[in-house]
């Protein structure tokens, strides 16, 4: 997080995943040029202008696979989760190609006719039958998605846009995959012979659509499994014992309504924060305390545990809830208080309630509601 | 994400996932209609004649 916008806030981390990523679409090319060149021989060879038209595309492909990829990889495992915080660098990489691509599109295809080659491409005669579609058309599209998609995903436009806007419009990356898909299937598919290559193109969305799929069903059975028993006659949360609470790690708790909370234990005190982050929604219940506030695990954006408000000079806040601790035991009201209210943050000796607890309580159960740890 | 963000991204993907399912059926029906045209002119066969009003 900035307190300014700039173009981009470099650090060693963004710099050495961008070198990475470029070196990646480098040898990508260079290998699929020489490859190619190679195995396509005779009539089945292919012009140098062809080899780069489907270098470049192929690359876009691959490299919007893995973008689209990285979300639920993060969610089924949080070693992925560094990925995350680079995810728009490597999306605006992927436009950059893609625009590549079309460069060498419109310089072959599109460059010998009488007409301009954007007109040119603009009014294709696809010669719609049976069997065929507007393959260019899907491209053209999906290209424009990404390109809009690059050109606002700076935190400026989403500041601008707002945050629930801004997902929205970011959601359209599955359309404009979808058209990238089907761009590949009724285009390049339809004439590729090489051996192998029907294969190669329905594997990169079988393997991002199954991720997604996985991640969606692990992320609602993790859910259900928590789902956070309300204390009996009450509307307050059992968030189960405070001994098996590990300072500066949140644990989630999962109301029967509303979003997940972050319960929280930082010098001594608990406290209970809205578990969905307000820069991208990233899950702060999986977050960690760094520099006295809870930080987000995708882009580290912070909130101080106190009253869910980031540090000066910025300006995001949380809603925070109530708690308080009965017999040993976290409880947390559900009914949010408003962004930035002040807590009352009970104390908590863990080392004489894990005493009194001793070996019998070692750890939370399911229905109390486990550590997200 | 917020509950409502995980469910439209959960029904979003399934609907894209069945979508494409279907779409590569189709695309892969086609290219091997139109593969097994290109044979049957390379054996001999005579081409569909041009629709009328067509451009020769």
């Amino acid at each position: 997080m900035s307190a300014h916008y700039v173009g981009v806030g470099w650090n060693r981390r963004k710099l050495a995943f961008d070198a990475v990523a470029v070196a990646t679409v480098g040898a990508y090319l260079f290998v699929f040029r020489s490859v190619a060149g190679a195995v396509l021989r005779g009539p089945e060879a292919l012009s140098g202008a062809i080899l780069d038209m489907r270098a470049w595309g192929s690359c876009a492909f691959l490299s919007f696979s893995a973008v689209l990829a990285i979300g639920p990889l993060a969610r089924i495992d949080r070693r992925f989760l560094p990925l995350v915080y680079n995810r728009r660098h490597l999306g605006v990489i992927t436009a950059c190609v893609a625009v590549v691509h079309a460069w060498h599109v419109l310089g072959f295809y599109h460059q010998y006719g009488p007409l301009e080659p954007a007109r040119s491409l603009l009014t294709y005669d696809v010669a719609l039958g049976e069997g065929t579609a507007p393959f260019p058309l899907f491209g053209m599209i999906a290209l424009a998605i990404l390109v809009v998609l690059g050109t606002t995903s700076h935190d400026y436009w989403q500041k601008v846009l707002g945050g629930a806007r801004w997902k929205s419009l970011h959601m359209l990356a599955y359309a404009g995959y979808a058209l990238v898909v089907l761009h590949v299937l009724y285009g390049a598919l339809q004439h590729e012979s090489a051996p192998g290559s029907v294969g190669a193109v329905l594997a990169a969305p079988a393997l991002v659509a199954s991720l997604h799929l996985l991640g969606a069903w692990r992320s609602s059975a993790l859910d259900a499994a928590q789902k956070t028993r309300s204390l009996s006659g009450t509307n307050w949360l059992d968030a189960g014992p405070v001994s098996t609470l590990r300072p500066g790690v949140p644990r989630r708790v999962v109301p029967p309504e509303g979003e997940r909370i972050a319960l929280l234990l930082h010098d001594g005190r608990l406290s209970a924060l809205h578990g969905v982050c307000a820069h991208q929604g990233g899950p702060l219940d999986e977050g960690r305390v760094v520099d006295g506030c809870l930080t987000c695990p995708w882009h580290g954006w912070q909130y101080r545990p106190e009253d869910g408000c980031s540090p000066p000079p910025f300006e995001e806040r949380l809603p925070v809830y109530r708690v308080r601790v009965e017999d040993g035991r976290a409880l947390v009201d559900p009914r949010p208080l408003p962004a930035g209210t002040p807590l009352e943050r009970p104390l908590v000796d863990v080392d004489a309630a894990r005493a009194a607890d001793g070996p019998k309580d070692a750890g939370p159960t399911a229905s109390t509601g486990g550590s997200a740890a | 994400m917020t509950r409502g963000q995980r469910r439209a991204h959960g029904v979003a993907w399934l609907v894209l996932a069945l979508g494409l399912v279907l779409a590569s059926v189709h695309a892969l029906a086609a290219r091997r209609a139109a593969w097994s045209d290109a044979e049957a002119i390379r054996d001999g066969a005579p081409r569909a004649p041009a629709p009328v009003g067509a451009a020769p």
